[in-house]
């Protein structure tokens, strides 16, 4: 049995006055309706979320639909959303569940991200500081093959490039190479205009059987053709860990490898990606663990431009988490909004052309990484 | 809570630590801070102490003030490869301060008050 995506629905990524549950339910709503589904219909929901307070789903769909079925809030850290899209296909294929909603929704603080599993000593000690992390990795990505401080740039300029067209971005506007090099540094070499924002906003989708969707009429369903979820591996580097080892391994690449191994797809059948560019580093470090180049090609990938909206193969063509923020447990169902309005050729102006099979891929503290292989 | 004792050998400020860590009686995977059981094969692990010299392969400033951090910002922070086979993340000793490619050795610091720490510290030449 194969599982769809029936519907999907979104609430901009930003800064609001308004509070989780209005957020979530905002794109529950629009979710439900894009799928034709009536809220008494669901048979489980699955709410991703980090930060919020306890029984979140509940609060949330309390303002839609009480119902009485089961709502089970899941926590992955930034792949909180894809685990819950991952529980929603498993349950689906299985015959466990007709009609899942999954949603995803945040209200992150403003500044550095608290609470990622450091230790009380890091924490203390000025070391629970999640950027550290992510410069450590870019200062590799420099320090170890051809790329330059000036491809870290140019991973923000094009994905702020790509924002311009889109609604739901948080910032919507386009800036020069020389502009994100001498914004503020954060943590070198990394500066503001390379590192997302966490911030606010929700996702959600219906998952069903193509059978149901079938039966149903549910106009363009998009596949859900195969799932990787991997968390912690022994030789993974991850925040909160303190130490790592000389040679590592990448939780991006299994998870991406159990993705293509299920869809029976490859690197080269994808045609959009929307991927985790928490820091532009990260964006390149994603072109290697995807297996769209080999070690070392990352920027010669970026310089290509087969990457950028009208090459080859487009990233984020949404803007990117760089652009639209990271609210950190919507973030992967915001991917998926996206790659199921290029597939449903419904983006507009940041449309991809002929896109039939797309790919999102988050990855969180913890650490845990979902890769979604979707198509038409 | 203090990491000093478990996390690193306590001392008095200035002085030469060591971190402690852990090796897996299987595969010889290092663990830091120490582990009793080696993660990748579950066999029991015995007492590693990472005393260096190691070598400075990353360095970086941490220009804003991290939630709960005792330290002020900016303050200096990077990562020491340790002959033993793994990398750790640390304060950097700002009286010695090391850069890139220098040999360090872990110390213990005060880098707030009532905070002791350990720090990688350039060794003079």
């Amino acid at each position: 049995m194969t599982a769809v995506i029936a519907g999907v629905g979104i609430h901009p990524f930003g800064r609001f006055a308004a509070g989780y549950r209005e957020l979530g339910a905002y794109a529950v709503r629009q979710c439900l309706a894009d799928a034709g589904v009536a809220p008494s219909e669901l048979d489980i929901t699955l709410v991703a979320n980090v930060g919020a307070e306890m029984a979140k789903g509940h609060n949330i769909l309390d303002q839609v639909h009480r119902g009485g079925n089961p709502i089970i809030n899941v926590e992955a850290a930034c792949a909180s959303s894809g685990s819950a899209l991952y529980l929603a296909d498993r349950l689906v294929t299985a015959g466990a569940a007709e009609i899942i909603l999954c949603v995803g929704v945040e209200k992150a603080p403003r500044g550095f991200i608290a609470g990622s599993g450091y230790e009380q000593w890091q924490i203390e000690g000025g070391l629970g500081v999640n950027p550290l992390y992510f410069a450590i990795q870019a200062q590799e990505l420099l320090d170890n093959g051809d790329t330059a401080s000036t491809d870290l740039a140019d991973v923000a300029v094009k994905n702020h490039r790509h924002s311009v067209h889109n609604p739901n971005a948080m910032y919507r506007k386009e800036f020069t190479r020389e502009e994100v090099l001498d914004s503020k540094m954060v943590c070198a070499p990394l500066t503001l205009l390379m590192l997302c924002a966490p911030n606010e906003g929700a996702a959600a989708a219906v998952v069903m059987s193509s059978t149901t969707a079938r039966r149903r009429g549910v106009r363009a369903p998009i596949r859900l053709r195969g799932i990787g979820l991997v968390s912690r591996g022994p030789d993974d580097w991850f925040v909160p860990a303190a130490s790592y080892p000389i040679e590592r391994t990448s939780i991006t690449a299994r998870a991406a490898a159990v993705a293509y191994e299920a869809s029976g797809l490859g690197p080269r059948d994808v045609d959009v990606i929307e991927c985790q560019d928490t820091d532009a580093a990260s964006e390149l470090l994603a072109y290697r663990d995807l297996g769209l180049c080999k070690l070392g090609d990352e920027a010669a990938l970026l310089r290509s431009g087969d990457t950028a909206l009208g090459g080859r193969l487009p990233v984020n063509p949404s803007g990117g988490l760089l652009s639209k923020g990271e609210p950190l447990g919507a973030s992967g169902l915001g991917q998926v909004y996206e790659l199921v309005q290029q597939l449903r050729n419904q983006a507009g102006p940041r449309q991809v052309e002929n896109a039939n099979v797309g790919l999102s891929h988050v990855m969180g503290a913890g650490h845990n990484a979902c890769v979604t292989v979707l198509s038409r | 809570m203090s990491a000093s004792g478990r996390v690193f050998e306590p001392g008095p400020t200035g002085a030469g630590t060591r971190l402690a860590a852990s090796k897996c009686h299987l595969c010889g995977r290092i663990q830091f801070p120490r582990l009793a059981n080696c993660p990748a094969c579950d066999a029991a692990s015995h007492e590693v102490w990472l005393g260096g010299p190691a070598h400075l392969v990353f360095a970086t400033q941490i220009l804003a003030q991290a939630p709960g951090s005792m330290v002020t910002a900016p303050y200096s922070v990077g990562v020491a490869q340790f002959d033993e086979g793994i990398r750790v993340i640390g304060l950097l000793d700002a009286e010695k301060l090391p850069a890139v490619g220098d040999t360090v050795l872990p110390v213990v610091v005060e880098p707030a008050n009532g905070l002791t720490a350990f720090a990688f510290q350039r060794v003079s030449h």
